[in-house]
């Protein structure tokens, strides 16, 4: 086989099949052309004119040789981005009290566990967007004509400037979350938050606080939780925002404080059923894990309040 | 010091445009690929066969050219010629290019 031969068939490779012999049959009249022209011997040289075989290939065809293009390059990463960061953080919570229910013994496992799901999650979700913008990439529509009329611009559709915010909606929709995820563990703290022995299942927390000290701390939830909506829709640390923040952080952090230092969080039978099952640093390390929960959630609240503060002192002044 | 590769770069793109109204204005007569390359050449104008031979494939797509597939010397050739419709719009051209040169003409003078 000659070298013109195999460089005319590197090229067909290439090609669709409807075109192929087409142009296979023109490139080579072309290539034959130009050898009788500069000499038998000069076949090596001709063809580097040519060029790269795929290269040529896609001049003709113009195929597209790449998954998305500009058109939908940024629709497809807006999607990604607002997907992701909404699944992977719910995902990550969602799993997080499913194993826990399931068995709450291996915190280290459980947070792998749900870190590692919460992973494919991710990579699920971004191979499936990927694959559907691919599809819409080589269907050739656009992102206009999905979108219905194609207008022709004009300075009018300019967006207006958004409001100058200091609270993101994502970090606004974040507290949310928390909130909401505290919430639930207590109230599920029954099911979640328990052991297992031969009678049934005995909840972590001391059935005692559910008289008077569970229902405050509903009622100091759902006021967090109505503060991280007036967050959202304010969006911005006003004095009257960042007061009631002082407030509510001071009470949280006056709640924890007196619920550690003189009630009885974990129910006694839990210890002893604990005590039964496992081995002595178990116990320690429950009484441990809930110190530290304590301490981080009121590192949180005190954050909150400088951060507030210092925000509120930088408010943008209204004109 | 000039930077020869962002020199090339716009050298390519400058040429680019003016391959297509090089190509229909030397195709009055038919031409198959190898004989228009040589007469654009012979003119002054070298273009890359990469670039030329798909070119023609794609005004034909674009209907400003005709081929046929003649067979002469023993081996097939693909002849390409100004359609109607090419004819049409290569005065038009012509006029956007004088234009575009007595304008740069002036700028760069």
């Amino acid at each position: 086989m000659s070298l013109v031969d195999r460089y005319v068939a590197e090229v067909g490779r290439h090609l669709p099949g409807e075109q192929r012999a087409d142009i296979e049959a023109e490139i080579r009249s072309n290539l034959e052309d130009m050898i009788e022209d500069s000499g038998e011997d000069k076949v090596v040289s001709v063809l580097k004119k040519f060029g790269d075989p795929e290269l040529l290939a896609r001049k003709y065809t113009q195929k597209k040789n790449y998954l998305i293009g500009r058109h939908w390059y940024e629709v497809y990463m807006e999607v990604l981005e607002r997907v992701l960061s909404v699944a992977l953080p719910v995902s990550l919570i969602v799993w997080f009290f499913i194993k826990f229910a399931e068995d709450s013994d291996n915190l280290t496992r459980i947070l792998i566990q749900s870190a590692s799901t919460t992973f494919n999650i991710g990579i699920h979700i971004w191979f499936w967007i990927t694959v559907v913008f691919v599809f819409l990439e080589h269907s050739n529509a656009t992102p206009i004509e999905l979108g219905g009329e194609a207008r022709e611009w004009s300075p009018d559709l300019l967006p207006q400037l958004p409001k100058p915010r200091q609270i993101s909606i994502s970090e606004g929709i974040t507290d949310v979350i928390l909130t909401l995820g505290g919430i639930g563990l207590v109230a599920f703290s029954s099911s979640l938050l328990r052991v297992e022995d031969g009678n049934g299942a005995i909840p972590l927390l001391h059935p005692d606080l559910w008289k008077v000290w569970l229902p405050i701390f509903f009622g100091l939830a759902g006021l967090t939780l109505l503060h991280d909506l007036f967050k959202i829709k304010i969006g911005n640390w006003t004095p009257a925002l960042t007061a009631t923040n002082i407030l509510l952080s001071l009470a949280s952090i006056g709640y924890l404080l007196a619920l550690v230092f003189t009630q009885d969080i974990v129910n006694p039978a839990f210890m002893s059923a604990l005590k039964n099952e496992t081995p002595a640093q178990m116990q320690q390390s429950v009484t441990w894990t809930i110190w530290i929960s304590v301490a981080i959630i009121i590192g949180c609240y005190l954050w909150s309040i400088v951060n507030s503060i210092i925000m509120a002192k930088r408010l943008p002044v209204k004109k | 010091m000039v930077n020869t590769e962002s020199l090339e770069n716009v050298v390519l793109e400058l040429r680019r445009g003016v391959i297509v109204l090089a190509a229909l204005s030397q195709l009055g007569s038919e031409e198959y690929g190898y004989s228009l390359l040589k007469k654009l050449a012979d003119l002054g104008l070298d273009v890359d066969q990469g670039t030329l031979y798909p070119l023609l494939r794609r005004l034909e797509a674009q209907g400003l050219l005709e081929s046929v597939w003649k067979l002469e010397e023993s081996r097939p050739r693909r002849y390409y010629v100004i359609s109607a419709e090419g004819k049409k719009l290569l005065p038009k051209l012509k006029k956007e290019w004088a234009g575009i040169v007595s304008v740069m003409d002036k700028m760069l003078a």
